[in-house]
């Protein structure tokens, strides 16, 4: 079991009203799945989403990730725990403009304390293993869109984490990268790696093996898709 | 992290904003340049005057007097001169001198300065240059000869172009004939601006224009003695003083004043430590203005750059990671700052030096204190934006477009 959360409650303060955000999430997520959180804006999917990496941390209830409870962490161990154990894949890819590919995919092991040999090693075999071999040097600037968000999924990937937690992750993207980014996941999930992907958009909740639906803050629906 | 790194990822991202980075220097690069620059021109200025000094020779006394108001009080006078040319060893030449107001009149044009009443020992003893013409005699001197030597700028506004040896010029006028003229020597706190100057023999000016009769004598303003060169400046002060104390009948408060070159140069060390230290502490302000100046563009960059702080943060850099890296590259701003404005001090200096017969001088202590002083401002005003920047909130950053 990568992921498990009991109970996780939100609660925002907003001029002295309290706004449950998450009332009461109860989820688990084992080793090799590929989940979609799916649910129209205001569900609460994105504080699922930020609780989820270590960004946020829920108001009450626990989460367990790899057997750690990251919800009572300090601040300090969580910048710790999104560096190894999560790789962020966002919707507008957050790739440093002035820096390359190579030095791009290369900070995470920066903040984890690699040697610059090892890091280079590693995010050239990184760039190799999304298909951007090729393209170490280029700026974000000078690479399309969708290989820009290959670029990022390379990044995420660096540290090794226990899970890869997309957003969004073809939200800028036509639909054939969108695609090629989609086809890509998959390929990496059946390499045996835990994906969770954050999505209103039902073709790519779709591409997923479980769709987890989120209505008001509350769990709606967990469909497990049958493999053909 | 190592601070290598952290050095390393803080140059990128100076590097990547270059011309920001520049920008955000400016402030210190002129506070820095302008210490540098106000506090080398300082001590030029000092070793200006202790070369002017050195030219004048450390072994001049001046005699002069004190507290004419007091009751009691003798002015200096010929005969005093008489008895100190005979009457104190240590003293090998005697000058006395007297001065006032006049006007000088040629053909339309007319000029206001100082008549001088000197004799030629004077001239020998303070070496005046000649630049054209020649000084008087001490033959003319004892003839009263209607002569005059004048000083440059006012030689210059009488006759412009033309040659003024040999004309006749109006002194408050007396008609006196040009002999020659001359510039002003080396600092000569006692003479006053000897560019203005009408030189003319004492027995003139004496005649003509400064009554001067007392029962003790002529009136004099000052009386000038060289020391033996066996003799020290000491020996002269106190022979002096004491003759004079004896002739003017002093029971209280000296009625005169002994000074030597090296007490004029003391005070205007004094002054100029002074002026030194008030030239070098304005400037100073523009260093603290050159901080703040820092701090603002930094606020503004982790503004800017809040989606990328956002980003490391959600990659795992820790809020030490983040305050080092802002840290290091407010320092390196206010450092590279300091040597460009060094630099710029540097130059000025020099251009200063090249154009002025002042020399700045550079000092070792003033660029070790602006290179200490703008690591030290960039720590300071460095700190407040990188904890900003450390404590932003991941989420809100990366959400920020």
């Amino acid at each position: 079991m990568v992921i498990r959360l009991e109970e996780i409650r939100k609660i925002y303060r907003l001029n002295q009203t309290d706004v449950p955000i998450l009332k009461g999430i109860d989820l688990t997520i084992d080793k090799g799945e590929y989940v979609a959180i799916m649910g129209p804006s205001g569900s609460g999917k994105s504080t699922l989403m930020n609780i989820i990496g270590c960004l946020d941390q829920p108001t009450s209830g626990s989460y367990w990730l790899n057997n750690y409870n990251v919800a009572t962490m300090e601040r300090k161990f969580l910048a710790q725990v999104r560096n190894r154990q999560i790789g962020f894949i966002f919707q507008q890819f957050n790739l440093l403009p002035r820096a390359d590919a190579l030095e791009n995919v290369a900070l995470p092991a920066l903040y984890a304390g690699l040697g610059s040999k090892e890091r280079k090693q590693r995010a050239t075999a990184m760039l190799e293993r999304v298909g951007l071999g090729d393209r170490l040097h280029n700026l974000p600037s000078q690479l399309s869109g969708g290989q820009q968000q290959r670029v990022a999924i390379a990044r995420a990937l660096i540290n090794q984490p226990s899970i890869l937690l997309a957003d969004e992750p073809t939200g800028a993207l036509d639909t054939r990268t969108g695609q090629e980014v989609l086809n890509l996941f998959e390929e990496l999930n059946q390499e045996g790696l835990t994906l969770v992907v954050i999505t209103h958009d039902q073709e790519v909740g779709d591409r997923a093996h479980r769709i987890v639906r989120l209505r008001d803050g509350m769990l709606e629906t967990d469909l497990q898709a049958v493999l053909v | 992290m190592p601070w290598f790194e952290s050095i390393q990822v803080s140059v990128s991202a100076l590097w990547a904003n270059r011309l920001r980075s520049l920008l955000t220097m400016l402030g210190l690069i002129i506070g820095i340049g302008a210490v540098i620059l106000m506090v080398a021109i300082g001590v030029g200025a000092q070793r200006y005057v202790k070369d002017q000094f050195k030219s004048l020779g450390t072994n001049v006394v001046v005699l002069g007097s004190d507290g004419e108001q007091r009751k009691g009080f003798r002015p200096l006078t010929t005969y005093d001169a008489a008895a100190l040319e005979t009457q104190v060893p240590s003293v090998s030449k005697i000058a006395p001198f007297i001065a006032e107001n006049g006007r000088a009149v040629w053909k339309s044009k007319n000029a206001s300065g100082r008549m001088y009443g000197i004799t030629p020992a004077l001239v020998e003893m303070l070496d005046f240059p000649v630049l054209k013409g020649r000084f008087f005699t001490e033959k003319e001197v004892q003839e009263r000869a209607r002569v005059v030597v004048l000083g440059q700028e006012l030689s210059g506004e009488l006759f412009g172009a033309e040659e003024p040896v040999g004309k006749e010029v109006l002194v408050q006028g007396q008609p006196m004939t040009v002999i020659g003229v001359t510039k002003q020597i080396a600092f000569k706190g006692y003479l006053g601006y000897v560019e203005r100057g009408m030189m003319m023999p004492i027995t003139v000016v004496h005649e003509r224009y400064i009554a001067g009769n007392t029962p003790f004598g002529l009136k004099l303003g000052l009386i000038f003695m060289e020391a033996k060169p066996d003799a020290s400046v000491e020996e002269v002060t106190f022979q002096v003083t004491n003759l004079m104390r004896q002739r003017h009948q002093i029971m209280g408060q000296d009625d005169f004043f002994v000074g030597t070159s090296q007490q004029v140069l003391d005070t205007f060390n004094s002054i100029a430590l002074v002026l030194t230290a008030l030239l070098g502490f304005t400037a100073a302000i523009s260093l603290v203005v050159g901080g703040i100046n820092i701090m603002n563009i930094m606020l503004v960059s982790v503004t800017e750059r809040t989606r990328e702080i956002g980003l490391r943060k959600a990659l795992g850099a820790t809020e030490e990671v983040i305050l080092t890296q802002f840290i290091i590259e407010a320092v390196l701003i206010s450092i590279l700052g300091g040597i460009f404005g060094l630099a710029l001090g540097l130059g000025l200096a020099q251009i200063i030096g090249a154009f002025s017969p002042l020399k700045p001088e550079v000092t070792t202590w003033s660029i070790w204190l602006a290179v200490g002083v703008s690591g030290g401002v960039g720590l300071f005003f460095g700190v407040f934006p990188a904890r900003r920047a450390a404590r932003l909130d991941p989420i809100l950053a990366l959400r920020t477009d």
